[in-house]
């Protein structure tokens, strides 16, 4: 073989051992860039701030909480360079599930809540002489005292607790009570009557399935039923459930005496609220400098509102709602508990996420 | 003299047994009867009493020589040698070359050589091979036509001289060896009386040889026949013409040629017939053959043998069986035409051709690098091949051509890095990136070339051409999924992102040829366009290729 046929078919081998073996790497294609998914900006007392979860130590926290025992969802915008957070709190709706679907944040413009003082008298009905034997007992005191109104300085479910003197000197009675969260659409409770020692129930909303308990015991799942009860206060609690899984509950006091039905207890609003059901409100808190600011303690709140926009739930495997996020703007002052402090929100937009677990 | 007959007859002895003849008394006492002559007697004593001479020196030795050639031509009379008609079939198959070798003889000796047009041709080509026909000039033209001239001249003269001195050896030889034939005829003749052989029918032979050769006067060409004749004789095994097959003692060639010595110069003075052996009164004696040597004795003792088929083969006539050599002869006082009669040779002035040269070019230095505002050097290296075309006329002093190569630019920290930040619905936040350094980078080239030659060494290039991006050498590292760590890969060929990949570059170049096929070169080349690819690197730069290289260029083809 001649020396150029050599040098030839060298050089080609060369080449080729070069273009098959070196590494050919692409450069990696990196996912598509987006914008943060959740921010929140405004003024606070006149300052700009403008947070994107996921820069700057801007964190984002949400799940489910309770304000006063009414079942709230909240999400949280958390600046830990500054310590300051903002929160959205997301009161239960009276009724997740409907024919429309979820709704877990209502769309549109939501009231914030603002707590507001109010006061309930008790009814025993026709024995008006039991007034004279009921005693309450005071949550700050924990002492028993006789009161013809009871107050509520807010909105919730509180916990009453009567001794009935006529009946026993120690022993108490504890029920729920709601204040300011009026069932308006699932409404549970009965009305009740006795047949000598015979207890007879009827639900005043028959729709759905009932749950009756007579001291946490469940005694009927039937719209109504009866029941032969010896002398004694028995605690009585309705629960109602619908087609779409939404529940309510009632729960009052019964007596027996002497061997027939006495009295069914019910409870009235002294001033009739404007609004009694604050289901699906929205509380706006702040915390900054340490300090947590509320819409709650604002009393000119009471007519505020935050409006929703692209609402989107995410359910879980068994169609429950997991989260929802939403876009909000609203405006409003926040006060500290003791109000000494405030801080004006203006023109807060921004997005959040809200948790329900 | 007593030591003067010993040695005499020592030597006729070596001659008697190297004939195979042995020796007869009757040959002593022949020889002694010639050597008798009382006018020689008296025409010595006159001599001697009347003048004082000086002796010669060597006078022994003369004389010696003396009783030899006597020797020699009786012992050449009383051996026959019967001629075999193979000896003349191979003279005929050999003929043509001995004619041809004296027609040759001849045209050297009468025929100049002159130029001749094709040997012009041939050293232009030559020539331009060799990358020496540049530029046609007049005195290029003359000067080369001396050159030729004088080299083929030389060449011509050197070759047949060669072969005219061959062949004038060979005529020398053959003179001698005529005369040797000659000496052997007379020899024959004189030794006749002593065997019963027919030698005249081999001498007459011989002598219708020399008749032919006597009309030549050239001594060399006439004896070369014989010579040739006489040669190829001697070397044929078989034996030669003159001397039986088996028998082994023969007149040797060399004691032909001590014959010739004595003045002995042409067939004629042989056919002369004369004698300058004196005082040998036995053909014996003047015999040289070493009696003592046991090829002697041998051949003594085949002596009687061969003398017996020596008579018997005289008996044979031949002369039936002889032709005549078709020879032509040439009278002595012919002219020779040797003037040239073929068809006349018009001379036309060669016509000059453009060229067309292959070359193979590397090169080396420095560049830009990229990314930066102020010259920082980089490395640059490149090669490939370039084809030029010289014509003739007034773009004689241009060349036009192309190049075909590959350019490596070495950068380094010229790369750019990007991070991406991927938000999710829970809140988080996934960072991705990569990060890419640029390190080496190569092109392919082509440009044309546009060459101007300022002397026959030096010249400048102008060159345009475009630049194609065909490999590029990276490292890289890289973070693309959530669930996976950094990945890292070192000396990459796969990207070639951020480099341009057209570019159009201007270039300038000094060339000198230092060789006849190398030359150095320096060149520098601009790009008109931006490297770098500002979306991708965002580079605000304006990368221009800029560089400064040197290299070699080596010629691998020049075709007229």
């Amino acid at each position: 073989m001649k020396l150029h046929s050599i040098t030839y078919f060298t050089l080609t081998v060369f080449a080729s051992v070069f273009i098959t073996s070196c590494k050919k790497e692409k450069l990696p294609d990196l996912p598509p860039e987006n914008d943060p998914y959740y921010s929140v900006r405004g003024l606070v007392n006149g300052d700009s701030i403008s947070w994107n979860v996921g820069e700057n130590s801007v964190t984002l926290s949400y799940g489910a909480d309770n304000f006063n025992k009414i079942e709230s969802y909240y999400g949280q915008i958390n600046n830990t360079t500054d310590d300051q957070t903002i929160r959205i709190e997301v009161l239960r709706p009276e009724i997740f599930a409907s024919t429309s679907g979820i709704s877990s944040v209502e769309q549109g413009q939501i009231p914030l809540l603002t707590n507001k003082s109010g006061a309930i008298k008790l009814n025993f009905g026709i024995s008006y002489g039991q007034f004279n034997y009921v005693l309450v007992k005071d949550d700050e005191s924990n002492n028993f005292a006789q009161m013809n109104e009871i107050d509520f300085k807010e909105y919730g479910v509180h916990d009453l607790t009567l001794k009935f003197t006529d009946y026993s000197p120690s022993e108490s009675f504890t029920l729920p009570v709601k204040f300011g969260f009026e069932n308006q659409v699932l409404k549970a409770g009965f009305t009740s009557n006795g047949s000598g020692d015979t207890l007879n129930v009827l639900a005043e909303n028959t729709d759905g399935s009932h749950q009756w308990y007579l001291n946490n015991v469940l005694v009927s799942e039937e719209s109504g039923f009866s029941k032969h009860l010896e002398d004694g206060i028995y605690k009585l609690k309705h629960v109602l459930t619908d087609a779409f899984g939404n529940s309510a509950d009632y729960t009052t006091l019964i007596r027996f005496k002497e061997g027939h039905f006495y009295w069914q207890m019910k409870y009235y609003y002294i001033d009739q609220p404007a609004c009694t059901s604050h289901y699906g409100n929205i509380i706006v808190s702040m915390k900054k400098d340490g300090v947590w600011y509320s819409t709650l303690h604002a009393a000119q709140n009471e007519n505020s509102f935050l409006t929703t926009s692209n609402i989107v739930t995410e359910l879980n495997n068994n169609l429950k709602p997991v989260s929802t996020r939403f876009n909000f703007d609203f405006g409003t002052v926040l006060y500290t508990a003791d109000q000494t402090d405030s801080l004006v929100l203006s023109s807060f937009t921004g997005k959040i996420n809200v948790g329900f677990n | 003299m007593k030591m003067g007959d010993q040695n005499m007859d020592d030597l006729f002895r070596k001659a008697a047994d190297s004939q195979h003849a042995n020796y007869r008394t009757d040959f002593w006492k022949d020889m002694e009867s010639q050597l008798a002559d009382d006018a020689l007697d008296t025409a010595f004593r006159n001599a001697a009493s009347g003048n004082s001479f000086a002796l010669p020196e060597n006078l022994s030795e003369s004389l010696n020589d003396a009783f030899m050639d006597d020797a020699f031509k009786t012992a050449s009379d009383n051996t026959h040698i019967p001629y075999f008609s193979a000896y003349w079939t191979e003279f005929a198959a050999n003929r043509s070359i001995i004619e041809e070798n004296i027609s040759f003889v001849e045209a050297a000796n009468a025929l100049q050589a002159d130029y001749h047009p094709t040997y012009w041709e041939a050293a232009d080509v030559a020539l331009q091979n060799e990358g020496l026909h540049y530029e046609y000039r007049t005195e290029y033209w003359s000067e080369a036509r001396r050159m030729l001239d004088r080299a083929d001249r030389s060449k011509f003269f050197i070759k047949w001289s060669a072969v005219a001195v061959i062949l004038l050896l060979l005529s020398f030889g053959g003179i001698f060896m005529n005369n040797k034939s000659g000496r052997m005829d007379t020899v024959l003749q004189d030794n006749s009386a002593h065997t019963n052989t027919q030698g005249s029918s081999v001498l007459a032979l011989a002598e219708s040889l020399h008749e032919n050769n006597n009309s030549i006067n050239h001594a060399g060409i006439s004896n070369h026949e014989t010579v040739d004749f006489t040669t190829e004789s001697t070397d044929n095994k078989s034996g030669t013409e003159l001397r039986p097959s088996d028998n082994h003692s023969n007149i040797s060639y060399a004691h032909t040629t001590d014959l010739n010595s004595q003045g002995l110069s042409s067939p004629n003075d042989v056919n002369n017939g004369s004698n300058e052996v004196s005082d040998i009164t036995s053909p014996r004696d003047v015999n040289f053959v070493d009696s003592d040597s046991p090829e002697l004795i041998e051949e003594q003792d085949n002596y009687s043998t061969l003398a017996s088929q020596v008579e018997t083969l005289a008996s044979i006539d031949n002369r039936d069986n002889l032709k005549k050599l078709p020879l032509t002869a040439i009278p002595s006082n012919s002219n020779i035409d040797l003037s040239y009669s073929g068809p006349e040779i018009e001379v036309h002035r060669a016509v000059s051709r453009p060229t067309s040269q292959f070359y193979l070019f590397a090169n080396s230095g420095f560049g830009n690098k990229y990314g930066q505002p102020n010259f920082i050097p980089t490395w640059r290296t490149g090669g490939g091949i370039e084809y030029t075309h010289t014509s003739f006329g007034r773009l004689r002093n241009f060349e036009f051509g192309g190049t075909l190569g590959i350019n490596h630019i070495r950068q380094n920290d010229f790369g750019t890095e990007r991070r991406v930040s991927v938000y999710n619905t829970k809140g988080g936040v996934d960072k991705f990136w990569y990060k890419l350094q640029l390190k080496d980078m190569i092109y392919t080239n082509v440009s044309a070339v546009v060459g101007y030659r300022i002397d026959h060494l030096q010249k400048i290039r102008f060159s345009v051409g475009a630049d194609y991006l065909v490999f590029v050498q990276s490292n890289m590292s890289y973070q693309n999924q959530p669930d996976m760590g950094i990945t890292t890969v070192n000396n990459n060929w796969g990207v070639k992102e951020g480099v341009s990949k057209l570019d159009l570059r201007l270039g300038l170049g000094y060339e000198i040829q230092v060789g006849k096929r190398w030359s150095f070169q320096a060149n520098g080349s601009f790009g008109l366009f931006d490297r770098s690819d500002d979306d991708f690197i965002i580079d605000k730069n304006f990368d221009h290729e800029m560089n400064a290289t040197v290299g070699v260029k080596y010629t691998l083809l020049r075709k007229p």
